[in-house]
């Protein structure tokens, strides 16, 4: 499981030079697993028929020949990959990898390793602007976005800044616990705020319960295009922070010592972070822990540099959720779960795990 | 004609309705080093806190006759850097990747571009500030390891990278034996020597360098001081030169006991 360290002489933890083979084993794996994901289901579909059909799909979308992707498809199995499959294959891939990059950017910024989009109530805070945005039937004209989309990046900003200026009031060096707490009530009051909504609005109480616990199922091309632009936009911008985000877990006061214009690197950084969890949340709904458990696991595999550690959770977190997903599928076929449930299940046992290690390696 | 570097004009800090300083002032020349002392709760960590800008202040922080404030952040951390007190780390960085930290503002001071991250000195000054702090041989393990000493000399050696003109240094003997105490006040006065040094080969007063810093002991602040702020309850109660404030009366006046008797009375069991 570990990868760059060794216990060396004294008992200390010496880590290894970075492999450099690191990068493409990410990249082949991702790619493993996603043609596991796209050819699994109640429908089954061998691997290689399905790499076939992802070729020449390839392959007709790319010479124009045909209509494109989803024109004249030859056969149901191919129907049932090119236009269910692949394109909630590929959400699930770039939901995951776009949390994951929000949790593992949170957990260095407010040097907090328990910091992540569900845990800060930021997620729940974008919820409740999708949940607006469609009960009041709010559209916003001339935009690629949606309303709810748009709605949810405005709520996930806002409730971000509500939490963390309410936690520097109540404590100033942030810790975990004022974090978490806030975090918490602040899911528990909008969690109250939604129900409201909904027996309000009676008619889409499935819809809602279904997307607040977080589900990947019926999603389609422009969803994938959507996530696609948030996750480039935002992850440039994140992933160029990558040396501020060092200094800050280290700690603000040194971040700032060294140079760094701690006020504006980190509103820069939150804009960015809670605009790709608002578009994520309004197209899975709240899909909890995600950016939890994948930066953790790399933080083991690779340690905290977050050079390394950004890309790195990028491919966990795709991974991650593609086949949290497939369970999902699968598990209890032909019934499916929402894939939030999945994600909880496997999230809140390491979260108390982290806790733990948290707050016994101190004092 | 020497000039004063490094000016404070009437600095006070307040939290809420309490002053933790009130109205110090302090010039200090090219090549000294000021010894801020006083008992606890003094407010002396503070005041070093409000010259590094780590602490909103009331009047002006003058470097080379600049108001500091003015700086941006970048800027002014190539002119002045501080040692805190304490550290407490979270995450297992290489000790290596902490100290290159101090790179941050030459990386990205101008001529890099939008992505520069080029810093042609950086490696060699890692190196260098490793072995000078002897942390040549940890330097590719966890920070989670090290010792409270060892941890204070990394973040020595990311201050040496960073290399501001002006150190601030809060009671840099924190967590250190008397071995590396000795080392740390010669690595502080040859680091003031070389600034000279420079000063004499280039003919410019742009590099010249100046130490400030905490010292609860006496005996070291008296000897390599040049200068000496003594506080108290916030307030200015003496500042001069070592050998006028650190005299036997000031500091019993302020100190509530006969420190220098007491410190005599100690070193006599090793005669």
């Amino acid at each position: 499981m570990i990868l760059m360290k060794k216990q060396g002489r004294s008992n200390r933890t010496v880590y290894e030079r970075f492999p450099a083979g690191f990068y493409p084993a990410a990249v082949l794996f991702t790619f493993l697993v996603f043609c596991l994901c796209v050819g699994a289901g109640s429908v089954a579909i061998s691997p290689a028929h399905t790499i076939r059909i992802l070729w020449s799909a390839l392959v007709r979308t790319l010479t124009g020949s045909g209509q494109g992707l989803l024109g004249a498809v030859p056969d149901t199995a191919s129907a049932i990959i090119l236009s269910v499959r692949v394109p909630r294959v590929l959400c699930a891939a770039l939901s995951g990898a776009s949390l994951s990059l929000c949790g593992a950017v949170m957990q260095g910024l407010l040097k907090n390793p328990l910091a992540d989009g569900s845990t800060l109530g930021v997620s729940s805070g974008a919820s409740l602007g999708a949940a607006l945005a469609i009960t009041l039937g709010i559209t916003i004209h001339g935009t690629l976005w949606s309303g709810a989309t748009l709605m949810a990046m405005l709520t996930a900003f806002l409730s971000m800044i509500f939490i963390l200026s309410l936690a520097y009031r109540l404590d100033r060096s942030l810790s975990t616990n004022t974090i978490i707490l806030l975090g918490i009530i602040f899911s528990m009051f909008i969690s109250s705020v939604i129900s409201l909504l909904i027996i309000f609005a009676s008619e889409k109480i499935r819809t809602y319960t279904f997307w607040t616990l977080g589900s990947l199922a019926g999603t389609n091309y422009r969803n994938v295009l959507t996530l696609l632009i948030a996750l480039v936009i935002c992850g440039a911008v994140l992933m160029r922070y990558a040396a501020e985000l060092n200094a800050y877990s280290i700690g603000e006061e040194n971040a700032a010592n060294i140079g760094v214009n701690i006020r504006r690197v980190r509103l820069v950084i939150l804009i960015a972070v809670s605009s790709l969890i608002g578009v994520c949340v309004s197209i899975s709904g709240t899909i909890g822990f995600v950016g939890l458990v994948t930066p953790h696991i790399m933080r083991m595999l690779i340690g905290p540099n977050h050079k390394r550690l950004l890309p790195a959770s990028l491919f966990g977190g795709a991974v991650f959720l593609m086949l949290t997903d497939l369970l999902s599928r699968v598990i209890c076929n032909p019934l499916e779960l929402p894939v939030g449930v999945i994600t909880s299940f496997v999230g809140a046992p390491v979260f108390t795990y982290i806790f733990y290690r948290t707050r016994s390696g101190r004092e | 004609m020497r000039m004063s570097m490094l000016e404070l004009r009437d600095v006070s800090v307040s939290y809420g309705q309490k002053k933790i300083v009130e109205n110090v002032s302090f010039s200090l020349e090219e090549g000294h080093w000021l010894m801020i002392i006083g008992p606890n709760g003094a407010g002396k960590t503070t005041l070093v806190k409000s010259i590094a800008q780590a602490v909103p202040y009331t009047g002006d922080v003058l470097l080379d006759g600049q108001n500091v404030r003015k700086l941006p952040p970048g800027q002014r951390a190539l002119e002045i850097g501080i040692l805190s007190q304490t550290h407490h780390i979270d995450y297992g960085f290489r000790v290596e990747e902490v100290v290159r930290m101090g790179r941050y503002a030459h990386e990205r001071s101008s001529g890099n571009g939008l992505w520069g991250r080029r810093d042609p000195g950086g490696d060699a000054a890692v190196q260098r500030a490793l072995e000078r702090t002897g942390l040549k041989e940890l330097a590719s393990c966890s920070v989670l390891t090290l010792s409270g000493g060892e941890m204070q000399r990394m973040f020595f050696a990311q201050l040496l990278v960073q290399d501001p003109r002006i150190l601030i240094l809060d009671e840099p003997m924190n967590h250190l034996d008397p071995e590396y105490q000795m080392q740390l006040i010669s690595l502080i006065r040859d680091w003031l020597e070389e600034g000279k040094e420079q000063d004499r080969k280039e003919g410019q007063i742009g590099r010249s360098r100046a130490v400030v810093s905490v010292m609860h002991d006496l005996t070291m602040a008296r000897a390599y001081g040049d200068e000496a702020l003594l506080l108290s309850k916030g307030h200015t109660a003496a500042y001069g030169s070592v050998r006028e404030v650190l005299s036997r009366k000031t500091l019993a006046k302020v100190y509530h006991t006969d420190v220098i008797g007491w410190q005599k009375e100690m070193m006599e069991y090793f005669e």
